[in-house]
């Protein structure tokens, strides 16, 4: 039995944000500091003649007024590919690119230099849609082409599979872009430091990506860039790439000024500049027996990146190996195309490629069951993968339990799946249904990279134990996780467990906190954190007692002669001289994905979700509401079970948005969208009753056997709702968001540019 | 432009300042009173995130003039409870977990402080509507409704 | 901050209103729009000074009043105050109910009912319920007080017959002790959300045909309208399905003339259409 893992322990971090304590990015302030405001494009894509500043700079109270000359270092940033100016030089890639900074002593002398700026651009054509930008002869949105990378899996022959189908149906989809929506704005504070650096405090989803690029961009060495992270109100994927450039700026105004320079966006800036979710372009073709089988899956895929490619090529690889969804295939062919476009830029937000392919797949597999006249869930339990599959990669699952059948079943029987199949409810203009969708998701980065992580963990002279790691806290409950593990795994109280801020000056870099790999890989750190600290408590110990023996058990620290609580322990290896901080690391397994080829093991484990909906249609309007939604997720092991649930609520919550209410507009590289009025996230009202079912199949590889949640919550609704609405109305849904006019006409009706 | 003086109650003390007549009560808390508890996320009403309660009301401060406050008493997260002694409300959004990044809890709590004030008594419909002003892009909303819930449970018991 | 540079003024008495008004002021009422506006224009880079003329301290344009046949809605009463109001839940349900409908809570403890028919949005909640009711508003100025229906006071777009120094004093509803009204608003969302469309609508019956027809609808047209056309088609029948949806027709027709085809009109027309015929069916249920 645990002591505090599995457990639903308080958040370590909530205290201080129901009192308004907790300081997050804008609320920071030093003396002496000045306030920053960025110029932006006024063209999607047009080049930069001239940039007049001249003006601006005899402005009084303004300090500095910085372009893309005024860099010392790299004029490019980026996570996988430096593309991404600071400043734009040039060319304006799309409507959100910087121009010029200005810092001032306040925010209104700013926002009055920038008006100052003079910029003459000559508008080049541009291209607004990932087809269209592979074409030969499309507008280049960067010298070396359109592509920004290329995917795809190859298994089987997929033409001989279509040719033993009886039936082979094929379809195309399409998803939207939209927006994170944290609520919290992006905002940083620079400020200079005596050891000739600079130190920068923000909501920066990933401290070490912007501490290399900024780096970079200063021509400084990294040491000399410390970013401290403030608590991020929200990123879901949103506080990278875009912190990164803002991180830039402030830090080459502040050292221009040689004073603090804070940067806040507002609402508008952030909209306009942010990258959002890719929109894609999916169509696919499928081969079945008359029984049911899947003899073969072909699927084309095409991301809408944007003007910079962000994570566009790690998003797209998920959406590649995840293509086939949880379902043995023995032909598969994908390709999957990430592509530039003068479109705002697109990136990581939850989910990471999965809730588009799995718009498609799932969709897909409810035709299938339809044309076939079998229920959806049977034809899913019957092609499902288990225990021993091979993936449509290749891969044979055999290390973790293959818990697809089981989520599918917990929501069959708690959304009530026979009965409401049959009797769904409703009347003539008001429709009901049921619909379902599941899926199976690699956990952590996969054949991204590198999937390390360091935590380290120290004891005081009192007992009191604090945490440092570079694994962020944005919600998900992170911090509270590892004080539940380093709690469990040396016996002290979590009260008397602290966790520092993520300073990288301070923490071992620990890469990203994205893939839903917090829990796995920095559990696992501070787990051998702990393990390595007990080592060192263990021999104090047994010196202390001159035992054969001493070993911990339930929480307390033993020799055959004594027992110890942790602080009497800690109290023993302090007087005999033990140095107590240990820094453990955790690395996942091996994996091989074979780019070339197309082939191979991408992911160490997976999980395992489904989610079913059950909606209401009002055929007379084309509102959708959902009534219910039953959502079950194999975790291996939730370690905090309350914060679970609170990801799957949270989870379903923001994918009911992407089903039903979302698209950040844009038309011709023009956002139609400038603030919350005209861009719904569900509101309290919208969000229906949710069970959430969380199913523990400890996996081997993970901490205490923990997997992943974050993204899978937020992967499955709106095919689910798509079902739902095709079982209520016989309407089939296609494109994204199902929103009134999609639901009515069953097409979607572009808004025109003001 | 011309300052204006305004005078006004923030969390029961009072104060005297002297302003620009172009800041919104949010810029006042934030910037003139260092309460950051209050948040700003839109500057146009539309997220809740910067919701108070003024003479009794709860209000978006961005859409306040600093006019606007002149003899306003005016309540805020500060306000609520600190953390010896926190409000009920405060407490049940900890035990529920309704707090994930927290961003959006200041305004919620207000709000919903602004419900209970007047309904001691809501049901989930109500409390529902009482928060649809705030949006939370984290929780799903589900543990916000059954923590404000169980805060009026907890002030039941308390009278 | 992002606001152009403000003087701000709250007169005490309708005098110092008017005086402060010829000075080129903008009239506040609650402000949930006009703050936004002047943000709006400074950001796009508009930075002249402006003098806001905060009307909440003037007593005559405050409170609900039963006026016998009318009831009197003073202009910077808050929607929150609508909502609950006893005379209007009995006598124009519809008016409260609206008010219910906008905005968000905060916003209807700020935002006036004054401020929403001034501000005259296309898809103004307020309005079809207003126009159901007869509304005619109470408008002064420095040394005149004139009467105008509403329905003749909206031109456009933000655009309104409010001259220039005038105060909207209060909207003055016609009381419905007879029949029943019905209200609709279609939203992407349900709360915070601006109206795709919304309609008002209010029939009485005699001898179970319809006598008298109010029927009003929002965001169809540059501002709310009141569709007569409608009222005559129903008036002396009784009321059907078939009815209500030829009303519908009629309803498409007149935003179609009005407006023309726009990125919308394949959605809104059969919608349009729809929603005529609940509501009618609603108001008439209702009525029985």
């Amino acid at each position: 039995m645990f002591k505090y893992v599995n457990r639903p322990v308080k958040r370590v971090d909530a205290l201080a944000k129901v009192t308004g304590k907790a300081l997050y990015a804008e609320d920071i302030s030093f003396p002496g500091m000045l306030y920053g405001a960025v110029l932006r494009a006024e063209h999607p894509h047009a080049k930069i003649l001239k940039i007049n500043t001249a003006k601006a700079k005899r402005i009084k109270g303004v300090r500095a007024v910085i372009t893309a000359d005024d860099i010392p270092g790299s004029k490019l940033v980026g996570v996988v590919k430096l593309d991404q100016p600071v400043f734009a030089w040039e060319r304006v890639r799309y409507i959100g690119d910087g121009i010029a900074a200005v810092a001032a002593e306040d925010m209104d002398t700013a926002r009055k230099a920038l008006s100052a700026i003079e910029v003459d651009y000559e508008v080049l054509p541009g291209v607004f849609d990932p087809e269209e930008a592979l074409k030969d002869d499309a507008p280049k949105v960067h010298e070396d082409g359109n592509v920004i990378v290329y995917h795809k899996v190859r298994k089987g022959d997929v033409e001989k599979g279509f040719k033993e189908a009886d039936l082979v149906i094929e379809r195309e989809y399409k998803t939207q872009f939209i927006e994170h929506s944290y609520i919290e704005p992006e905002a940083v504070v620079a400020r200079p430091v005596d050891y000739g650096g600079i130190e920068i405090w923000g909501c920066i989803q990933n401290a070490f990506t912007t501490q290399k690029n900024v780096a970079r961009v200063l021509g400084l060495d990294m040491a000399k860039v410390r970013i401290i992270q403030t608590p991020l109100g929200g990123s879901f994927g949103g506080k990278d790439d875009v912190m990164t450039v803002m991180a830039a700026r402030a830090a080459l105004l502040a050292l221009k000024t040689g004073r603090p320079v804070k940067l806040v966006n507002t609402r508008e800036e952030s909209m306009r500049e942010s990258y959002k979710r890719h929109p894609y372009v999916l169509r696919y073709k499928l081969g079945l027996k008359r029984d049911g089988t899947i003899v073969a899956l072909q699927a084309y895929m095409a991301a809408d990146g944007g003007a910079y490619a962000s994570t566009t090529p790690f998003v797209t690889w998920r959406s590649t190996v995840q293509a086939a969804g949880p379902y043995r295939v023995p032909h598969v062919k994908v390709d999957t195309y990430g592509v530039y476009t003068n479109n705002p830029y697109t990136g990581a937000m939850r989910g990471f490629g999965s809730p588009q392919a799995n718009f498609a797949i799932e969709s897909l597999m409810d035709e299938a069951a339809n044309e076939l006249g079998m229920d959806p869930i049977e034809f899913r339990l019957k092609n499902g993968l288990r225990d021993g599959d091979e993936t449509a990669t290749g891969q044979k699952l055999t290390r973790h339990r293959v818990s697809l059948h089981e989520v599918i079943e917990k929501v069959r029987d708690a959304i009530n799946w026979e009965e409401l199949r049959k009797n769904p409810g409703g009347d003539g203009k008001i429709r009901r249904g049921v619909g379902i969708a599941c899926s199976f998701r690699g956990a952590s980065l996969g054949a991204e990279g590198v999937d390390i992580a360091g935590v380290e963990v120290k004891i005081d002279s009192d007992a009191s134990v604090s945490i440092e790691a570079g694994l962020t806290e944005m919600g998900q409950g992170i911090k509270t996780v590892l004080a539940q593990v380093v709690a469990e795994e040396l016996g002290v109280p979590i009260e008397r467990v602290t966790l520092h801020p993520y300073d990288t000056s301070r923490v071992p870099d620990s890469g990203p906190t994205v893939a839903s790999r917090a829990t796995i890989v920095g559990g696992g750190a501070a787990q051998a954190a702990c393990w390595k600290l007990r080592e060192v408590i263990l021999g104090a110990l047994q010196e202390e007692d001159g035992a054969e023996r001493a070993w911990f058990e339930d929480g307390v620290y033993r020799t055959e002669k004594n027992k110890y609580s942790f602080e009497e322990a800690v109290g023993i290896a302090i007087r005999r001289g033990k140095g107590l901080n240990a820094v453990g690391w955790f690395r996942t397994p091996d994996i091989h994905w074979d780019e070339e080829k197309g082939i191979g093991s991408p992911y160490f484990t997976y999980v395992y979700g489904a989610q079913a909906a059950y909606v209401e249609v009002d055929t007379e309007t084309g509102k959708v509401r959902v009534l219910r939604v039953a959502a079950a997720h194999e975790v291996g092991r939730a370690i905090n079970p309350a914060m679970a649930r609170g990801q799957i609520y949270g989870g379903v919550a923001m994918a009911l948005g992407y089903g039903l209410l979302e698209e950040f507009e844009v038309s011709e590289g023009i956002p139609l969208v400038k603030n919350f009025d005209d861009y719904s996230i569900p509101s309290s009202l919208d969000v229906p009753e949710v069970i959430p079912i969380i199913v523990e199949n400890p996996d081997p590889d993970g901490p205490f056997g923990a997997k992943s949640l974050g993204e899978p919550t937020n992967e499955l609704l709106a095919p689910a709702i798509a079902n739902a609405i095709f079982h209520a109305t016989g309407k089939r849904l296609r494109e994204l968001p199902m929103n009134l006019e999609m639901v009515l006409l069953g097409r979607k009706l572009r808004r025109k540019r003001k | 432009m011309k300052k204006l003086t305004v005078n006004f109650t923030v969390n029961g003390e009072r104060v005297r300042l002297r302003v620009p007549a172009n800041r919104t009560l949010l810029d006042i808390l934030r910037e003139d009173l260092g309460l950051t508890g209050t948040k700003r996320g839109c500057d146009t009403g539309e997220c809740g995130a910067c919701t108070v309660l003024m003479n009794g009301r709860s209000v978006n401060s961005c859409l306040v003039l600093a006019g606007e406050v002149e003899g306003a008493e005016i309540i805020t997260v500060e306000g609520l409870g600190g953390e010896e002694a926190l409000h009920p409300l405060q407490e049940a959004f900890l035990e529920e977990d309704a707090v994930q990044c927290g961003f959006c809890i200041p305004g919620m709590l207000m709000s919903a402080k602004y419900l209970l004030d007047r309904n001691p008594d809501p049901s989930e419909e109500e409390i529902r509507e009482a928060i649809s002003g705030n949006l939370c892009r984290c929780t799903g909303y589900i543990p916000i409704i059954r923590a404000i819930k169980r805060a009026a449970l907890k002030l039941k018991e308390r009278k | 901050m992002s606001l152009p540079p403000i003087d701000y003024e709250r007169p005490k008495c309708l005098h110092d209103a008017f005086s402060l008004l010829e000075e080129m002021g903008i009239p506040m009422a609650g402000g949930t729009d006009v703050i936004i506006q002047l943000r709006e224009s400074y950001l796009k880079g508009d930075f002249s000074p402006r003098l806001v003329v905060d009307l909440k301290d003037l007593d005559e344009l405050s409170g609900i009043e039963d006026q016998g046949e009318h009831i009197l809605i003073g202009a910077i009463t808050r929607l929150s105050d609508l909502i609950e109001n006893e005379l209007l839940v009995h006598y124009a349900p519809s008016i409260a109910e609206a008010a219910s409908r906008m905005g968000s809570i905060q916003i209807r403890n700020k935002g006036t009912i004054g401020g929403n028919i001034c501000n005259a949005a296309p898809c103004a909640d307020s309005i079809p319920p207003l126009l159901i009711h007869d509304a005619v508003l109470i408008l002064a100025s420095k040394g005149e007080t004139r009467e105008v229906d509403l329905e003749n006071f909206l031109r456009g777009p933000g655009k309104t017959d409010r001259r220039k120094g005038e105060i909207l004093i209060g909207v003055k509803v016609k009381k419905r002790d007879e029949g029943g009204e019905f209200f609709i608003k279609l939203a992407r969302r349900d709360a915070l959300n601006k109206a795709r469309m919304n309609f008002a609508a209010w029939l009485n019956l005699r001898d179970g045909k319809i006598s008298e027809a109010r029927f009003a609808a929002g965001a169809i047209a540059p501002h709310p309208i009141r569709v007569r056309e409608v009222e005559e088609l129903l008036l002396g029948e009784e009321p059907s399905e078939a009815l209500f949806i030829r009303a519908g027709r009629i309803v498409r027709d007149k935003m179609l003339e009005i407006t023309g085809r726009r990125w919308s009109t394949p959605y809104k027309s059969p919608v349009v259409e729809n929603l005529t015929a609940r509501v009618l069916s609603e108001a008439a249920r209702r009525a029985r």
